[in-house]
């Protein structure tokens, strides 16, 4: 306990001295950037379960063809769950003569368990209500726009007329930014009831919802799939993610890849930090141990030093990460759902375990080598040279560090390819940089001599240059990657869009008005795609087998095999897809057994372990077809147009229920355009890409906004390391300068030798940042986002510019004391 | 100056005894042979007395100072402390008795840069869990006439003044035995003087106050050593000569 406490004083001792300035916000950093992560992490993760739950109409769904029996309405009552009965169809809205497929959902008063809905009232005020009261209904704008419907108008559903009583906003059922394909109508239960709408031949889907305590959820979750019907089901709360949870996913892991380079960054920083504290630290011990202490005293006073700057460290970089991810989720907000739940505890105590095992990782090694300082130490004017922590150091490092990239990626794997690939860079960095500096003094007679003198300094020390060298490089190579992909993703893929791209997708065109379609397009002029047919269908087996036994382990849950496929057939081959595998249909050889072929889009077969050769059966309306995968297409997804993962070949399918499907550009009177169109093809229902496109870059310019915010951090590491590095051997350089200074060396001169070395240095490691970082960013964009690689002349000529300049104005900084203080006082300083 | 034979200078009781060599040797293996630094030394220290190792640079005069304070161990030989093998004590049994009864002064100070005056006289007394240690280290500091300087860093102190703080640490802890290695060595000679004048006064005071304090000291400077009752010199790692100086340090 008096040790505890001795150990404290004594760390805050040289925290107010400055000895651990650059180990403490190194630490500081590491921190403030892994917790920032964490608790947008926890954050977004509650965020999205909740969004699923309200999206779903509540924790937990029961859906079915018919509603659920009060049997179980009255169990879920009896345990205190609450819950709201509501049914959605596809039916046909009137007014006057105006007809218009609609997607309609009737609700009961519970209605929504969660969230709220968003309406216009008739005066424009906006409001938030509930259920609308028996026979109202509220439309959607688009929809009232399309039925030419004013307020107060009887609409017709079926044999009903309700009352268009408000403008319907948004519903928490609403996943949110992507448009539906039909246009919403809400209505409330009781206004069909014993109506022919929701009759026994009614493809009405009920959905029961229920919320309440999550224990009893859990019982509830494991005993409900006995009490169900066979055509009711338990819903999985993932199959109604909102469509922006994978993109918001791919940005966290993209923002958590920008903030672990952060970590590792601050982390070198602490690693390097370490080892000159210990170094500074060794006659500290030899007095100490001079003074009567055990080495056990002497380690554990030093280890509970570390323990006292972890907590310190920790509480602190905790909470400067806190207050940053309030400014990160300020700055994704437009992304992020309305309400984000409370952040817990657990990434301030996490933010302290992380303090903590970051100086076990990289101080212990050094701490215990000290413990080895002989007390003799104290009688010898030379600076006593640590040994025999080699293994350990690098061991315990490399082990922090993989623990650290596990915690923070959640993926061991790449975390030990990111690590090996950062150890193969470093080793490539210090042979090229070595190979440059051989070639350059070989050339030292052609340089002015402040730079000879600075090159001869560089190969002097290799070990010391070569670490500087491929650190640096690293370090800047992180900052360069980060803030190409936070400047470029953007203008990237806007360049990646084509220029002719369709704005609007129509879809469920009946076969009787295809050509009709077509026509009403043509005489517009309007620019469109040809009519594909689409057939729904189920995968069922593979080679015979449950499809799910035959996929590999991580696809078994794969959305291909729980949900109806949009199928096609097609004479050509689409403009935007390549055969890689196979033939295409003139070319095939009569498949075997009559089975059908089929053509598989490449990423598909390779999700589903699917080859060519391989039985396919597919549920199509009740009959089972199986098929030959004859082929294997690439598609360019990218170019906005119709395209599909099955293909069939023509006049095979025919016979099946199908409708088809176009894009075409929209004119530039859209809503006389719309009004027209829905006139016309009532059935037909429309999806504004322009809206999910929209919503795509917007995701990509708030990501990269927060890569850009990371990217301080980032930033700020990478000049903590040049910084560690620099403070690592300044001790060394002190001395130097002061005996030259004894032999006369000019300031001005030692100025200049000094500046040319840093100049060199920081230009020859900007060179290979350049080069080790457009090449990694050139994998990422083709391999990540799918961009093709455009050389910025601005990562080539900047980084050895700004290298040289800041590796010069650091050195600067950090001797410019040294420069001017008389020689005799500095060595007296410095022994 | 009187010469005498190692081993007649010093006599006295075993109870009064406090170091004794036997046969003491220290060398060091080399790729050309051992180099024999110091070779069968045979002498007591008694308790209270004050003693200077004197003698050439290499004489072997501070590898001695070491090994009496258990800073190393002997190569040949023995060494007693109170009549107990020292040497064959393991290196944590020689430091709990360093920190029982040795203080140190090292020529180059040996002040912790990062630590204020104060902080640096606290620090043994801190180590050994004193009560009172920042009551203690503000008495020492005044009695070295520091009290003024005492939130001072050492690279803000003259080095004068850092030996003055490094004797306030040593004296701090009131050892049985003082080591001291060159103390003036780093200072001028009005300085040293300064600082011999301190060292040796209040080492008088604490003898008054209560237990004599032994001294042993290090140094090449003969002014130094008279100061000292007894002066052993060293030369080529041998005891040439054991003398007793007849100063009043008795």
């Amino acid at each position: 306990m008096n040790d505890l406490r001795l150990a404290a004083r004594l760390a805050w001792r040289g925290v107010k001295a400055g000895e651990y300035r650059v180990l403490l916000v190194a630490l500081m950093l590491a921190v403030a950037c892994a917790t920032l992560l964490g608790v947008l992490g926890e954050r977004m993760q509650g965020a999205l379960d909740h969004e699923a739950a309200r999206i779903s109409g509540g924790d937990l769904v029961v859906s079915g063809r018919e509603p659920a029996d009060t049997d179980l309405q009255k169990h879920l009552s009896e345990q205190g769950l609450r819950w709201s009965q509501r049914v959605s169809l596809t039916t046909m809205a009137g007014l006057d003569d105006a007809l218009l497929l609609i997607s309609l959902t009737a609700v009961d008063d519970d209605y929504p368990l969660l969230g709220e809905v968003r309406l216009e009232t008739p005066s424009g005020e906006v409001t938030t209500a509930r259920a609308p009261e028996e026979g109202q209904i509220w439309l959607e704008r688009g929809l009232a726009l399309r039925l030419s419907a004013e307020p107060g108008d009887l609409i017709e559903l079926g044999d009903q007329q309700l009352e268009f009583s408000a403008y319907l906003l948004e519903t928490p059922d609403q996943s949110g930014g992507f448009a539906s394909f039909s246009p919403r109508a809400l209505v409330h239960l009781d206004s069909l009831q014993g109506s022919a709408l929701l009759g026994p031949l009614s493809r009405a889907r009920w959905n029961l919802g229920i919320t309440g305590a999550d224990e009893i959820l859990d019982r509830l979750r494991r005993e409900l799939p006995d009490r169900l019907d066979s055509n009711q089901r338990l819903r999985d709360m993932q199959e109604d993610r909102p469509g922006v949870a994978r993109a918001l996913e791919e940005g966290r892991r993209y923002l958590g890849m920008a903030g672990l380079i952060a970590v590792l960054l601050a982390s070198l920083a602490v690693a390097l930090a370490s080892q000159r504290q210990a170094r500074r630290q060794a006659k500290e011990v030899a007095l100490l141990r001079c003074l009567g202490q055990s080495r056990a005293r002497v380690r554990r006073l030093f280890l509970l030093q570390l323990f006292w700057l972890g907590l310190a460290a920790g509480l602190l970089g905790g909470l400067v990460g806190y207050l940053a991810h309030l400014g990160l989720v300020e700055l994704l907000s437009p992304l992020l759902p309305l309400t984000l739940p409370a952040p817990s505890i657990w990434p301030l105590v996490a933010a302290v375990l992380l303090a903590l095992w970051l100086l076990l990782g990289f101080s212990l090694a050094p701490l215990l080598s000290l413990a080895q300082v002989s007390p003799l130490a104290v009688l010898q004017s030379r600076p006593w040279k640590l040994s025999g922590s080699g293994l350990l150091s690098y061991g315990l490092a490399g082990v922090a560090t993989l623990g650290l990239g596990y915690w923070l990626s959640g993926d061991l794997l790449l975390t030990l390819w990111t690590l090996a690939g950062l150890v193969v860079a470093g080793f490539v960095v210090a042979a090229l940089g070595w190979v440059l500096i051989r070639l350059l003094m070989t050339r030292l007679q052609q340089f002015p001599w402040r730079w000879r003198q600075g090159l001869r300094r560089l190969g002097r020390n290799p070990g010391e240059t070569l670490l500087q060298l491929s650190t640096f490089t690293l370090a800047f190579t992180a900052v360069l990657l980060v803030a190409r992909g936070g400047d470029q993703l953007v203008g990237d893929w806007q360049e990646q869009l084509p220029e002719d791209m369709p704005s609007q997708f129509a879809v469920d065109i009946q076969p009787h008005e295809r050509e009709d379609f077509i026509a009403f397009l043509d005489d517009r002029e309007l620019e469109h795609s040809q009519l594909y047919p689409i057939l729904r269908g189920r995968l069922t087996l593979i080679n015979g087998e449950e499809a799910e036994s035959q996929v590999p382990a991580a696809s078994r849950n794969d959305n291909t095999l729980r949900r109806e496929l949009n199928l096609t057939w097609s004479a050509e081959l689409p403009g935007d897809n390549a055969v890689v595998e196979g033939h295409w249909w003139p070319e095939l050889e009569e498949p075997d057994e009559g089975l059908l072929p089929i053509s598989v889009e490449s990423d598909m077969a390779a999700n589903l372990g699917l080859e060519l050769g391989d039985r396919v059966t597919f549920n199509l309306a009740g009959r089972a077809i199986t098929t030959e995968v004859a082929s294997i297409r690439t598609v360019n997804w990218e170019s906005f147009n119709p395209n599909f993962y099955v293909i069939f070949p023509p006049e095979v399918l025919e016979d099946q229920p199908h409708t088809f499907l176009s894009s075409f550009v929209m004119p530039e009177d859209e809503a006389g355009f719309m009004r027209a169109i829905s006139r016309e093809f009532p059935g037909v229902a429309f999806l504004d890409v322009r809206a999910i496109l929209a919503q795509a870059e917007g995701i990509l310019r708030q990501l990269s906004l927060g890569v850009q915010y990371l990217l301080g951090f980032v930033l700020l590491a990478g000049f903590l390391v040049t910084w560690a590095l620099m403070m690592a051997s300044l001790d060394a350089r002190q001395r130097e300068q002061a005996l030259l200074k004894v032999m006369g060396a000019q300031r001005a001169s030692l100025a200049g030798r000094q500046f040319a070395e840093f100049l060199l240095l920081g230009g020859l490691a900007g060179i290979l940042a350049a080069i080790l970082g457009e090449t990694l960013y050139s994998l990422l964009a083709q391999q990540l986002f799918n961009l093709t690689w455009e050389p910025a002349p601005l990562f080539w000529i900047l980084p050895p510019l700004i290298g040289a300049l800041l590796l010069a104005g650091f050195a600067h900084l950090a001797l410019r004391g040294s420069l001017n203080e008389a020689p005799h006082k500095l060595l007296h300083r410095l022994s | 100056m009187t010469s005498a034979s190692p081993h007649s200078a010093v006599s006295g009781s075993a109870s009064q005894t406090l170091l004794e060599a036997k046969g003491l040797g220290y060398s060091v293996a080399q790729q050309t042979g051992d180099l024999v630094i110091l070779r069968n030394l045979d002498f007591n220290i008694q308790r209270g007395e004050t003693v200077a190792l004197l003698g050439p640079s290499g004489a072997g005069k501070s590898t001695l100072l070491a090994l009496l304070a258990g800073l190393d161990t002997p190569t040949a030989g023995e060494l007693f402390w109170s009549g107990q093998a020292f040497s064959r004590l393991d290196e944590d049994a020689r430091a709990a008795v360093r920190a029982r009864e040795v203080g140190f002064i090292f020529q180059s100070f040996q002040l912790l840069p990062e630590l204020t005056a104060l902080e640096n006289v606290l620090l043994p007394l801190e180590l050994r869990g004193d009560r009172n240690a920042e009551k203690q280290a503000g008495l020492w500091l005044d009695k070295v006439g520091l009290s003024e300087r005492a939130g001072h860093r050492p690279t803000q102190l003259s080095g004068g003044e850092q030996q003055r703080v490094a004797i306030a640490r040593a004296f701090a802890t009131q050892p049985a035995v003082l080591f001291a290695d060159e103390p003036t060595g780093n200072l001028d000679a009005e300085n040293g003087h300064k600082i011999a004048d301190l060292l040796f006064s209040l080492n008088q005071d604490q003898g008054a106050s209560g237990e004599a304090m032994t001294l042993v000291l290090v140094t090449h400077d003969q002014q130094l050593a008279q100061r000292c009752q007894r002066i052993l010199q060293l030369d080529a790692g041998e005891i040439f000569s054991d003398q007793r100086t007849g100063s009043d340090h008795e």
